[in-house]
């Protein structure tokens, strides 16, 4: 039977492990989709533990450090068997490699030549430092003058880890496919998470209008990096709202919808962005299928 | 045999004898090279024949031919070294290479940087410019971050670091993939980033030349000098020694003549008027049989008065052997609705 891995790659609390469990539910709803289950895998003591925070109204906790869970899941993609490996690696791990630029020993037969690739960018949250040059381009050149503010510490902004880490993926494609001309370029799915938040002030936002406004240097690099990778952004809400949110919170546990029924994801459609409830739309893609 | 992390590799390059000796025989290396299998599950060491008539395990537990975890290509992200770029140079795109000269202080780094943060803001699209990649996104990070630094009424001491490598190695490049023109051309710029010093030695001793090795393969070369310096009491004598750089980099050149620009730093104080000395260094370096050509610029203004990074996207041009844009010069200023994300920064009591 065929295997093939999707990392899920991002700092901590970018939203990997609670897509994984959405993921999971997502697949378990039984709705027509391309991407369905093949039985019921051996183990699942992870993904249904933390499917059940999900349902009870909590997003699940942070990937612990030690916590190495590798769920196997035997599915059918367009009713051909295969096993879907989507290792769950603590987000620490992730900004290790980008400080260390060395493969964790651990990981290296998670390295395939028909690996994929989720990378999580928050739609909140994201490490967002301004510069010199930003400042006068937001505020005019006396802006620079105004203020003092040091923030020469801050670790290095969210989008700039995330080009190195497809720069670093890239790289190791090439080496575990003995990369030639003809060889299949990499998937690559950019996933920005909490999606609702941002339809919640902005209803006509899309996945690439926001990261060309918010991430301008991840934006163009996958827009000119079409020769390296596939790229595709999608941007997901896992339930349509942030369980976070007290009343959305008691809705969802007190209402008559079930919350697999919930939740959406965003992709850029030939003239406008699309809407789908199929939350196992990335993996689908990420799995070889458009 | 075990490999690293206890795991068991096989190889299936012919005459391999990593197995028996721990060497490489393809790389000589300890490390054995990307031909090499490894396994996790085995505790002696498989021939490729026997593993394949093992019945697959459900799932596949491995795949084959894993490189080991230190030798998947990354490069180490601070700066790129002489080594890397026969590498690179030879992907599909238009790779340049640029030896940039100058005394300590003049604002080498603080150009190179500027031409990252203004492809990273976008600032650069309504002249065709756009960023399209870097294998040094953490160098230029570890050198930009002094311009994240504000300082009320006036500019910080020093927007970069100096830098600063040992005499013994050679030299460091920063690169940058830049798109043109929303077409499917890309162009590589490998800038070299030295420090100073090594500038100063050229000019006084022309056995420095020998580190400079990568300066033949050049495609453009940038002299940065501090614009004060050309309109002070000192000028003369600063337009000596760059004329003296222009002779030792001419020797050292042979029969090279990669395009030169002389780029005087510093136009928030000196002004945009070309300073008669910079002039006069053209017509020297043309002398040698330079094609030259001068810049006024500013990286980061000492005032408002201003604009920072006015006329850093010509030499920008110039590295990239494209003409200068001919809407240039002066960064867009200050665009309406684009404080969004920004706002836990530039509202929350930080920054105006």
């Amino acid at each position: 039977m065929t295997q093939k891995t999707v990392l899920f790659v991002g700092s901590p609390n970018v939203g990997k492990s609670n897509y994984l469990f959405r993921l999971w539910l997502a697949l378990r709803d039984g709705k027509h989709r391309r991407l369905k289950p093949n039985g019921t895998p051996e183990d699942v003591e992870y993904l249904n533990t933390g499917a059940g925070e999900q349902l009870r109204g909590e997003y699940a906790q942070r990937t612990l450090g030690e916590v190495q869970e590798r769920p196997n899941l035997p599915l059918l993609l367009d009713e051909q068997p295969v096993v879907l490996v989507a290792p769950d690696r603590p987000g620490e791990d992730w900004d290790k490699l980008y400080e260390e630029r060395r493969w964790p020993s651990g990981w290296v037969d998670m390295l395939t030549p028909d690996t994929a690739y989720l990378v999580f960018i928050p739609a909140h949250g994201a490490i967002q430092l301004p510069d010199w040059f930003q400042v006068q381009a937001l505020r005019g050149p006396k802006a620079n003058f105004r203020e003092a503010q040091n923030l020469s510490t801050s670790a290095s902004p969210t989008q700039v880890v995330a080009v190195d880490w497809i720069q670093m993926l890239i790289a190791a494609h090439r080496k575990v496919s003995r990369w030639a001309p003809t060889t299949p370029l990499p998937r690559i799915a950019i996933m920005i998470t909490a999606w609702d938040s941002i339809l919640a002030d902005e209803p006509d936002q899309t996945p690439l209008g926001f990261l060309k406004r918010e991430h301008r240097l991840l934006h163009d690099f996958l827009l000119n990096g079409g020769r390296a990778a596939t790229y595709r952004v999608f941007a997901t809400s896992l339930y349509g709202d942030d369980l976070n949110d007290p009343d959305f919170k008691r809705k969802l546990r007190d209402g008559d919808i079930p919350p697999q029924d919930l939740g959406y994801v965003v992709t850029e459609g030939n003239e406008a962005p699309e809407r789908s409830s199929d939350l196992a739309l990335p993996i689908t893609w990420a799995l070889g299928l458009d | 045999m075990s490999g690293e992390g206890g795991t068991v590799v096989s190889c299936s390059h012919d005459g391999c004898t990593f197995v028996d000796t721990q060497v490489c025989a393809r790389t000589g290396s300890s490390s054995p090279c990307e031909f090499a299998a490894w396994s996790e599950d085995e505790e002696k060491f498989v021939e490729d024949t026997e593993a394949e008539e093992r019945p697959t395990a459900q799932p596949t537990p491995l795949a084959k031919a894993h490189p080991p975890p230190d030798d998947l290509g990354f490069h180490v992200g601070q700066e790129l070294g002489e080594e890397d770029l026969n590498a690179i140079l030879g992907e599909d795109t238009y790779g340049r290479v640029i030896a940039v000269f100058g005394d300590a202080l003049a604002g080498k780094t603080s150009l190179l940087i500027t031409f990252y943060m203004l492809l990273a803001a976008g600032e650069l699209e309504d002249e065709g410019l756009t960023f399209a990649g870097s294998l040094t996104l953490p160098g230029f990070e570890t050198r930009c971050r002094h311009t994240r630094v504000w300082v009320k009424g006036h500019a910080p001491a020093a927007m970069t670091a100096r830098t600063l490598i040992g005499s013994a190695r050679g030299g460091g490049f920063l690169h940058l993939d830049v798109a043109h023109d929303q077409s499917d051309r890309k162009s590589r710029l490998l800038m070299s980033d030295l420090p100073g010093e090594w500038t100063r030695d050229l000019i006084l001793q022309a056995r420095h030349g020998d580190r400079l090795g990568f300066a033949h393969r050049s495609d453009a070369l940038l002299l940065v000098i501090d614009g004060q310096q050309l309109v002070g009491g000192d000028r003369w004598a600063v337009q000596e020694d760059q004329k003296l750089l222009i002779d030792r980099l001419a020797d050292h050149l042979g029969s090279s003549r990669p395009p030169l620009a002389l780029v005087a730093t510093r136009r928030d104080i000196i002004g945009e008027d070309e300073p008669a000395v910079l002039g006069q260094l053209r017509s020297h370096a043309e002398s040698r049989g330079f094609t030259a050509s001068t810049f006024v610029i500013c990286t980061f203004a000492s005032d408002a008065n201003t604009p920072s990074g006015i006329g850093v996207s010509d030499v920008l041009r110039f590295c990239l052997g494209a003409p200068a844009g001919v809407t240039a010069a002066t960064p867009a200023l200050p665009r309406a609705g684009r404080l969004f994300g920004w706002a836990p920064v530039m509202a929350g009591g930080g920054l105006p």
